[in-house]
This record gives structure tokens, C-alpha cells and sequence, in this order.
């Protein structure tokens, strides 16, 4: 039952925002293989990959292990070079050390499992790695989109993204990941997947969200374009911005399509847990979450109506309405959830109380105790993306990126191709377009303040300078006279 | 009452800039006197003179604020520099002048004794008294009649001026331009001019000074604010003052300008702007105030004679303030420890007359475990002030650099030393940071590529294939820009920058005694530490000079978590394993 509501809830969110949130188990390194996956349009042809998961998975038995390694050697023997001339497996180099490592590498966002690559999604930075791992639940193709793989509309941030994972890239220009991983995958194989994309949003024009969204992604590719640097930082920082983008997507879709209010989040740069700007941090990261249980309602309302109009009149039978409509049985009046349903919506008529009893209700049901919701996603990824702390089990969390989204963050925010902002200015792009305060301009005690989260002014005060120690230790911000900062890619003018 | 009565707008605007220090007149009156100080037994007739009070009220007031004082007072305290020099050429050629910097930099100071170098110019001597449109409209008059402009302004106003009017005055945007340009970099080993001697003022061209880049604790304009603010001509008045011979201002003056002792201020102040936060001359002026005077009235000195509580060895440690709390940040002798001194201190096992001030106030020698039964803070205190005196008057007082880092650094800015041993040094201590597990090579960088799509990712298993020949490499110092170091001389170096020997821009490793210690001290991990923060990106950054071989790489793979590693040779034109070890 709840796996069939939970299922007609998802495939809901997914035809209107093109990916689905209800498994709560996302990744940056999922998003980061279906990217790759819909911009090359292949998978890796990985038997030699599948041979080094035998010979690798802690579950298997030594001689399991020895087996696959000998396959390995023996049916691809040129592959391995002087590598594959042992005579003692059990104890070779390749055995012990170049194999375990290599799945150390490929495992590092512990997305690599058990004995066939093919359900794993690889912490690689090359398309010839990419599998058809679908956890990404469309967060990789909705991406995609939002980048704009329609003509002129795409962006930059694309080309870069080819230009980094290309399975066909030159010896020479390869990073050191990649050289170490070719000679295990012999190629890769098309696979057709850019006609699945057809959501409502993203359909007709961009949303305000998703123009911000777009605008970050253009700001990045022209830093990384400045910058130059290695590749796979590059592309880690893509993909980040990937997994913030459909974090802030997914946390806008409460505003944006259910007509609630637009959050902000407090920026934490006490560094103490308990401190009033931690809190409060906290306390506005709890809104967002609860923002989106209520849209979650709202959609789920939404289903019903649709498949019985003045549902509340009737909720039971709204219900087996919307399970038919899907093709499945309907419930037994006499189960649990029957009753609880009944026993909620006794004492009242009306129909706005009904709604939300009634929707409670199923979410819990649909949701469990792992909260595979709307709000579970975006936990999960916002701690994943380094956006959301602690990593830890506590439900309360607060907003404290770590150096790399921060910089994601930073360089998404400002123009590289510009002169560094004053700091001021700065902070009103990172409102702007992250939905973020620090706490240094006039307006921002009164915003979080509209929440319910009061913080004093001089903590706020304190706070932003803290920030801004943070972006000049990150080399992001420099410090002038009389209180003056400048943010943005700084360079060390040469004499 | 009293107090808010007492208060002025300035005066509120004085304290916010310095915190409030908790008197505690009657813990150090009740303190015992010092066997060398005696207890004041004169008549109350201690006038203060206005001079004096000048020079005390620096400390904490608004004698401190240029605006405030009359010029013949100004010029009286005036510390020559080739600031006036530079602002003469400038407006004599017939171009505009923006005295920038920190509130307390000597702005107005500066500007308000350069009357005769600023003959013929529209001056605005301070902004903040001026709306933006005022400054503007005759900012714009005298560049229309080429005339030229001169403004000390704080940098906060002038970049929200800038900021405003920019789109209306596009040539305001080379103003903000020239702040973010003042400091470049050159290489270490190139010779360069230091004093400034090829800058060449230009008409219709506008010039910025920014102050806040003077270094205040440089050791000439320390050595000219010590000689300056203990000069006769300020304490006139004290050779006909009953209490003179028992006041610790007279004592204060006369040590620190003896040689000793005023060479170990001197030190003890370039060692403080060493530590590369910036200073103003008023938080200078003040501390130097407070050495002599110890915020004290002439009336309040007369009553606590020649106790070591007002004595300027201690006065140094004592007051609140940016120098003091430079520091107290590990250079005050007493947190200082040096065994073998320690001992011979405590156990007054040390010559007296060896101590310049000895003469004037005397030293005596005891064994303090004798007091130390009796009275064990007595004895501590006793031996805290006998430190610190121990410090400025004796010959062999020193500050202890126990920091190797300090020392490499140094090391690292001897050009006598090839610059190819220099660099060998850095590139170790690097490549050791990174893999403690490897002998650390000297003759090349290694880079290190770590993925994980997780930024708060546990693993940090990683590789690398590239390294980054010493030869591409380079050291470069900051310099100011040439008008900058005519105005201010020779400036300390705080840092230096590892980069590319091709362009610095980007690709570049800021190098100070900061990141020495945590290369000597840690190694690699994921914890947001500034060593790791400045090192993963330098590595990150530097991928584009890494050296390339088209059909071969050797390839190092270490996960520090397992200790496993790996060095594997892969051949990338059959794409294909050579070896592995």
C-alpha cells in the first residue's frame, strides 16, 4: 500500500519537476554518472571492470578473489603487462595492492558495491566509467536540461563537462585518474536517454529559481575557463554545482509551485554548535524541511482531487480512486490506515482540516520511519553536497558549507570575467541567488527574524566577519583598509 | 551622571575603537612597592602641563585624532617621512592626490601639514565633514580646470564613493582600479628598486596613497616615534615639577632613549608587525603613550612614584590596544621561558649594575623561594617584572625565537643561497606533506589528485602522475607600487609567493612562517585547516604546468587509511599496465 502511494507520489513529483525525491538515497557521484551518462549517451563496456569486483568484494573467498584475478590475466593478457607475469597470485603486486587500490579509488563516495559495476555508480572523472545506475532518479537528466542541451540555449558549463569526461580524450591529455583507470574498461556502448526528459518544469521558459540557477552555472564554467586548473577539481566543482542546483530546486518547489513563502537560510560561521547564530541556522534549515512535507501534502492533495474533485467529502474513496487510476487494487477498508483515516477526520467538517489530517496521515504512512520524502531529500543531499552539517544521524542541521561548496558557492555567485565585488555586494548576489544571509547587511536580522529565528545583531555582525575570514582563507575575498573586502578570483598582479 | 555629562561624541567614538579597560588603581596601589621604587612623599603641587598631557591623552583620546589638533601642535609631533616629498612632486606636476587608509593611518595628520606642498590645490582635508556630490562637484572642477585635487578620505568612503558614482564618473573606476593594483609581485632574486627612486609624478594622472599599506613597526618609523615622543621639548615643564625625581615618567623618557634599551623596543615592535597584522600610527602613538605614562595623570604618577606598576617594561604589556595585543600573543618575556635564565632571575643570581636603568632605579638582589614560602604571588610578580626589565636593560636580554619556522623563512629570502636550494627546501617540505610515506623529493613537485564527487567525502586514497619541475618554478616578494615605496621606503616582508615561473597569477602558494609550521607540524588530511586549504589549491592550480609524457606515466596510488600504496606504470598509447611496485 504505501509502496504503491509512495510510487504514485514519486512518479507525480517527477512529471512535474523531472526527478523523483521519494528514495532519499541520492548522491553528488550518482548525479555525477547521469550527467555523464545523458551528455556522452553510452555506458562503459566493463568486463574487465567486472572481473576486478570479484577479485575485490571483501565477501567473496580467496580463492574466489585468486580465480577472477587469474581471469583477468589470462584472457587479456597484453592488458596487463608485466603486471600479469606472476607466477604467485595470492601474493602478486596486483593482487594485494594495484586491484584493492583501484577499487578504493572507484568506491571513494561509497557508491561501488558487491560483485558487478554495472548498479555502481564510480567516483571517476571519465565517461568511460559511466554505468546505468539509476539512483540518480532523474536528478542527472533534470540537470541536464536546466543546463540546456536545446541549441543555443545550452550553456558552457556542458561543453566543459564533455570536454572533462570525454571517453575519447588523447593519451596526453588525460588527468591521472583517467590513465589509471583506461586499460580497465575496453570502450562503452551507446545508450539512447535524452527523450525521457519531460517535466512541466524546465518545459516552457525558466522559473526566477532556475534562472538563478542558470546564471550560477554560467559564473563557474567562466572561472574554471579563468582558472585552468586541474581537471578533476574542475569537475568535482561542476558536479557540486549540479547537486546544489537540484537541492535548491528542489527546496524552492514549496515557493515556487506551491505558493508558499520563499525561505532564507542563515549561513553558520560561529563555529559552535550551540551558538545563537547556530540555532538559528538550524532553526531556518527546519523550516525549509517542513516547507517541503507541506508541498508534499499540497501535491498529494493535488492527486486526489484530480482523481476525485471535492475529495474530502470522501478521502477513503478519493484514495482507492487514485489507486485504481494507477492501475492497482484498492485498500482494504478495515486496515489500519483506514482506520486511523477515519478516526482523524471524526470531530471535523471541515474541509481544509480533512485535507491536512488526511494528507498527514498518508505521508506517514507513504514516508516510514527513513522520512523518504521531500524533506529526507533534501537532507540527504544537502549534507551529500557539503551544504547541510552535521553529516551525523542528528535530524537538526544547520547551514555550514564545507570549503568546496563554499567556493562552488562563491564562484557561482560573483563574474570571474569581472573585477572582484565589493563585499557588500557580494553578500546581496548570495541572497539573491542562493536564498543565503550571513548577517552582514542592514536587512538581514529582519529576514531570518520573519522565520522565527531571532538572532542579535552584533552575533550577525560577528558572524559575517567570520565569513569573510573563511573566503580570505579560502583565497576567495581580500581584505583592503577601513573595513573594505573584495570577493572573486583574485589575481597576484606581476611586476 | 558624572559620566554621561563627561562624555563627547569623540570620546565614545575613542573607546569603541579601544576596549574598555578595567581600572584597577587600587590592586596595583595596594601592590607592595617595589624595593627599588620608593613611595612619593612630595607636596600635592603637581601641575600637569598641556604639552604633557598631549603627549599621555594619545593614549585613549582625542589628541590622538589629527582633526582635533592644532596645527603647531601637529607639527611638533610630526614624523618626517618622504610622504611630503611625494605629494610635493605629485601636485607641483600638476596631478591629484588620494590619501587613503585606516581610520588612524595619519590621513589628516599628513595633509593638514602639507599646506606649502599643496599650494595651488583644491584640498579636502577631511571628507567625512563633505557629502559625496560635494566632493564630487569639486573633484570634477579641478580636473576640468586642471587643477590639482587633493582628499584624505577613509578607504570605506572612497570605494562607496566610487561605488555610487562610477557609471556617473567612469574615470572614478581607475581610482578603484589603482586600490586593488598597489601591492605586485617579482621575483625574489631580481633587484628592484626599494626606495621608489623611479617613480615619476605625471600631470592629469591621480595618485593613491594608501597608508594602511606602511608598515608602522618597521624599525625606522619606530626608532623616529620613540625619539619623537620622548623628546625634551615635550617635558619642559617637568625640570621645575616638585615631584620630578620620583616619577616614573622621568625614569620611563631616559631609558628609551638609551641605546639599549630603546634597540630592544625597536625589536620588540618589528618582531609584533612581523606577525603581518596591520597597525596604525595611532594604536603606535598609543602604545608608546602608554609606555611612558601608563594612561596616568600627572597627579595619579605622583602617587604611585616609582612603582613597577608604571614603569614602561611593565606599562608595554599592560595597556589594551592593537600593539599589546600583538604581544601578548607570545612576545612578552615573562611567557617567555628560557631555563637557564629563568633560574639565575629567580634565584637573583645576576650582576645589578649590568642593568642599564640600575643607576637610576636600582635593582635588588634576592632569592625569590625566600618570598616564595611566604608569599608565592608576590615572588611571581616580583619575577614577571624582573623578566621583562631583564629584557630591555640588560645585555644579554633578547626575545627567544624558538620557531624553526621562522628561520626557514628567513632562509628562504637569503638570496646569497642559490635559488635552486631555496626552492629545493620549499619543494620538500611540500612533497613530504603530502606523503609522509615517500622520501620527499627537492627537484620537483609532485601533484596529487584526489576524487570524490562527496566534499565531505571520508576517503583519501589518491594519485599522482604529475610533477611540477623545480625549474618551472619561482619565488616572488610583494613590492608596492613605485609611488607607494617612494612615500614609505623599505618595507619588512611578511610573505612570499610560490609560483609559476611563467605567471604568478593564479597558480601560487602564499609562503609566510604560518604555513611553514603546518607544513613542519602536519600533514595531509581533509580537515579545513588554512595549511590545507592553501596547499590543495596551489596543487589544484598548478595541474597546467605539470609535466606531460604522451606514452608513459607513473602513476603513485596511496590510501593513508590502509597505509597501501602503490606505484604503477601505465602505458597510454596501447592503454595498458607496464609494471608495478
Amino acid at each position: 500500500m504505501s509502496k504503491v502511494l509512495r510510487k504514485t507520489l514519486s512518479d507525480e513529483l517527477h512529471r512535474r519537476h523531472g526527478y523523483r525525491t521519494m528514495e532519499a538515497k541520492i548522491k553528488p557521484v550518482h548525479i555525477a554518472n547521469a550527467l555523464m551518462r545523458v551528455e556522452h549517451q553510452c555506458v562503459g563496456r566493463m568486463n574487465v571492470l567486472e572481473q576486478l569486483f570479484i577479485a575485490t568484494h571483501r565477501k567473496n573467498s580467496t580463492e574466489q578473489r585468486i580465480a577472477a584475478v587469474q581471469t583477468m590475466i589470462t584472457t587479456q593478457k597484453e592488458r596487463w603487462g608485466a603486471l600479469g607475469q606472476v607466477t604467485d597470485v595470492r601474493n602478486s603486486a596486483l593482487m594485494t595492492k594495484v586491484l584493492p587500490l583501484i577499487r578504493t579509488l572507484l568506491g571513494a563516495d561509497g557508491a561501488a558495491f558487491g560483485n558487478t559495476p554495472e548498479m555502481s555508480s564510480f567516483s571517476s572523472p571519465t565517461a568511460l566509467t559511466v554505468t546505468a545506475d539509476p539512483s540518480d532518479d532523474g536528478a542527472g537528466a533534470f540537470m541536464h536540461r536546466l543546463w540546456g542541451a536545446r541549441g543555443t540555449e545550452r550553456l558552457d558549463i556542458l561543453d566543459l563537462l564533455a570536454e572533462l569526461t570525454d571517453p575519447n580524450k588523447k593519451a596526453a591529455d588525460m588527468d591521472d585518474l583517467s590513465a589509471l583507470l583506461a586499460p580497465l574498461v575496453e570502450g562503452t556502448r551507446e545508450k539512447k536517454v535524452t527523450s525521457s526528459f519531460a517535466a512541466e518544469d524546465l518545459s516552457s521558459g525558466f522559473s526566477a529559481v532556475e534562472a538563478e540557477l542558470r546564471r550560477a552555472a554560467i559564473h563557474l564554467a567562466a572561472y574554471e575557463r579563468k582558472l585552468n586548473p586541474n581537471p578533476i577539481a574542475t569537475l568535482q566543482r561542476v558536479v557540486l554545482l549540479a547537486g546544489l542546483s537540484v537541492f535548491m530546486h528542489a527546496s524552492t518547489r514549496p515557493h515556487e509551485r506551491g505558493g508558499l513563502e520563499r525561505r532564507f537560510l542563515l549561513l553558520d560561521s560561529s563555529g559552535e554548535h550551540f551558538s545563537p547564530v547556530a540555532q538559528a541556522s538550524t532553526r531556518c534549515v527546519a523550516q525549509l524541511v517542513n516547507d517541503a512535507s507541506e508541498y508534499l501534502s499540497i501535491v498529494l492533495s493535488d492527486l486526489l482531487e484530480s482523481a476525485h474533485p471535492n475529495w474530502t467529502s470522501n478521502p477513503l474513496g478519493a484514495i482507492n480512486a487514485l489507486l485504481e487510476a494507477g492501475g492497482h487494487a484498492p485498500f482494504d477498508g478495515r486496515a489500519k490506515l483506514a482506520r486511523r483515516i477515519k478516526e482523524s477526520i471524526e470531530e471535523t467538517n471541515d474541509p481544509d482540516e480533512i485535507r491536512r489530517e488526511v494528507c498527514e496521515e498518508l505521508l506517514r504512512e507513504i514516508e516510514g520511519n527513513q522520512r523518504r520524502g521531500l524533506d529526507g531529500y533534501l537532507r540527504m543531499l544537502g549534507i551529500r553536497s557539503g551544504f547541510l552539517y552535521p553529516a551525523q544521524k542528528n535530524p537538526n542541521k544547520r547551514l555550514n558549507p564545507s570549503d568546496r561548496t563554499l567556493e562552488v558557492m562563491v564562484m557561482a555567485t560573483v563574474d570571474a570575467k569581472l573585477p572582484p565585488v565589493e563585499y557588500r555586494d557580494f553578500l546581496e548576489q548570495l541572497c539573491d541567488r542562493w536564498g543565503i544571509v550571513v548577517g552582514g547587511r542592514p536587512g538581514d536580522a529582519e529576514l531570518i527574524a520573519n522565520g522565527g529565528a531571532n538572532v542579535p545583531g552584533r552575533a550577525l555582525r560577528d558572524n559575517s566577519e567570520r565569513f569573510l575570514d573563511r573566503l580570505e582563507s579560502l583565497g576567495l575575498a581580500r581584505r583592503l583598509a577601513d573595513s573594505v573586502a573584495v570577493v572573486g578570483l583574485l589575481e597576484a598582479a606581476h611586476a | 551622571m558624572q559620566a554621561v555629562v563627561a562624555s563627547t561624541p569623540l570620546g565614545e567614538r575613542v573607546s569603541r575603537l579601544i576596549p574598555t579597560r578595567i581600572e584597577n588603581d587600587h590592586l596595583q596601589r595596594s601592590q607592595p612597592l617595589s624595593v627599588m621604587g620608593g613611595k612619593n612623599n612630595m607636596s600635592n603641587d603637581v601641575r600637569e602641563d598641556e604639552r604633557i598631557r598631549f603627549i599621555r591623552l594619545l593614549y585613549r583620546n582625542e589628541t590622538a585624532y589629527a582633526d582635533h589638533v592644532v596645527v603647531a601642535r601637529l607639527r611638533e609631533l610630526n614624523i618626517k617621512t618622504n610622504l611630503d616629498d611625494v605629494v610635493r612632486k605629485v601636485v607641483r606636476a600638476g596631478g591629484s592626490i588620494v590619501i587613503t587608509g585606516n581610520a588612524g593611518d595619519g590621513k589628516t595628520h599628513a595633509i593638514r601639514l602639507m599646506e606649502k606642498e599643496l599650494k595651488g590645490a583644491d584640498v579636502v582635508t577631511d571628507a567625512s565633514e563633505l557629502t559625496y556630490q560635494v566632493i564630487l562637484q569639486r573633484w570634477q572642477a579641478a580636473r576640468e580646470a586642471k587643477r590639482p585635487f587633493c582628499i584624505a578620505i577613509n578607504e570605506g568612503p572612497l570605494v562607496d564613493l566610487v561605488r555610487q558614482y562610477r557609471e556617473v564618473h567612469p574615470w572614478l573606476e581607475e581610482v578603484r582600479e589603482q586600490l586593488l593594483r598597489l601591492v605586485s609581485y617579482q621575483p625574489l632574486e631580481q633587484d628592484f628598486d626599494e626606495e621608489g627612486e623611479t617613480f615619476k609624478a605625471m600631470a592629469d594622472t591621480t595618485v593613491i596613497i594608501d597608508l594602511s599599506h606602511r608598515q608602522v613597526l618597521s624599525d625606522q618609523l619606530v626608532g623616529s616615534m620613540i625619539s619623537k615622543l620622548t623628546d625634551d621639548t615635550w617635558y619642559e615643564s617637568c625640570a621645575s615639577c616638585p615631584a620630578r625625581r620620583d616619577c616614573a615618567v622621568t625614569y620611563n623618557r631616559s631609558m628609551l632613549r638609551e641605546p639599549v634599551p630603546r634597540e630592544r623596543m625597536i625589536k620588540l615592535l618589528t618582531s609584533a608587525g612581523r606577525k603581518g597584522r596591520k597597525v596604525t600610527f595611532r594604536e603606535a602613538l598609543a602604545f608608546l603613550s602608554y609606555c611612558l605614562f601608563a594612561g596616568k595623570s600627572c597627579e595619579e604618577l605622583r602617587q604611585a612614584g616609582t612603582s613597577e606598576e608604571v614603569r614602561y617594561y611593565w606599562n608595554a604589556f599592560e595597556g589594551e590596544g592593537a600593539v599589546f595585543e600583538l604581544l601578548d600573543a607570545g612576545l612578552d618575556p615573562i611567557k617567555q621561558t628560557n631555563a637557564s635564565i629563568d633560574e639565575h632571575l629567580w634565584r637573583g643570581q645576576f650582576i645589578p649594575e649590568q642593568f642599564v636603568g640600575h643607576a637610576l632605579m636600582p635593582l635588588e638582589q634576592r632569592n625569590l623561594d625566600e618570598i616564595s614560602e611566604q608569599e608565592n604571588r608576590a615572588a611571581t610578580n616580583e619575577f614577571g617584572q624582573l623578566k621583562r626589565r631583564w629584557y630591555f636593560e640588560h645585555p644579554e636580554g633578547r626575545l627567544l625565537d624558538f620557531s624553526e619556522a621562522n628561520a626557514r623563512f628567513a632562509k628562504l629570502q637569503d638570496t646569497q643561497t642559490p635559488m635552486a636550494i631555496r626552492l629545493g627546501l620549499l619543494i620538500k617540505m611540500i612533497n613530504g606533506w603530502w606523503n609522509r610515506s615517500a622520501d620527499a623529493r627537492d627537484d620537483a613537485l609532485r601533484l596529487w589528485t584526489k576524487l570524490t564527487y562527496q566534499p565531505r567525502g571520508r576517503t583519501h586514497a589518491m594519485v599522482s602522475g604529475l610533477n611540477v619541475n623545480r625549474m618551472r618554478l619561482r619565488l616572488y616578494r610583494p613590492q608596492l607600487s613605485p609611488v607607494l615605496r617612494r612615500a614609505f621606503g623599505r618595507q619588512p616582508v611578511t610573505h612570499l609567493l610560490l609560483a609559476s615561473a611563467d605567471d604568478p597569477r593564479y597558480a601560487r602558494l602564499v609562503v609566510d612562517p604560518e604555513l611553514i609550521e603546518g607544513l613542519m607540524q602536519s600533514a595531509f588530511s581533509d580537515a579545513q585547516t588554512p595549511t590545507t586549504r592553501r596547499l590543495t589549491q596551489f596543487n589544484d592550480a598548478l595541474s597546467q604546468y605539470g609535466d606531460r609524457s604522451p606514452d608513459v606515466r607513473t602513476i603513485e596510488v596511496i590510501d593513508p587509511q590502509t597505509e597501501m600504496r602503490a606505484a604503477v606504470v601505465v602505458d597510454l598509447v596501447n592503454r595498458r599496465y607496464d609494471s608495478a611496485n
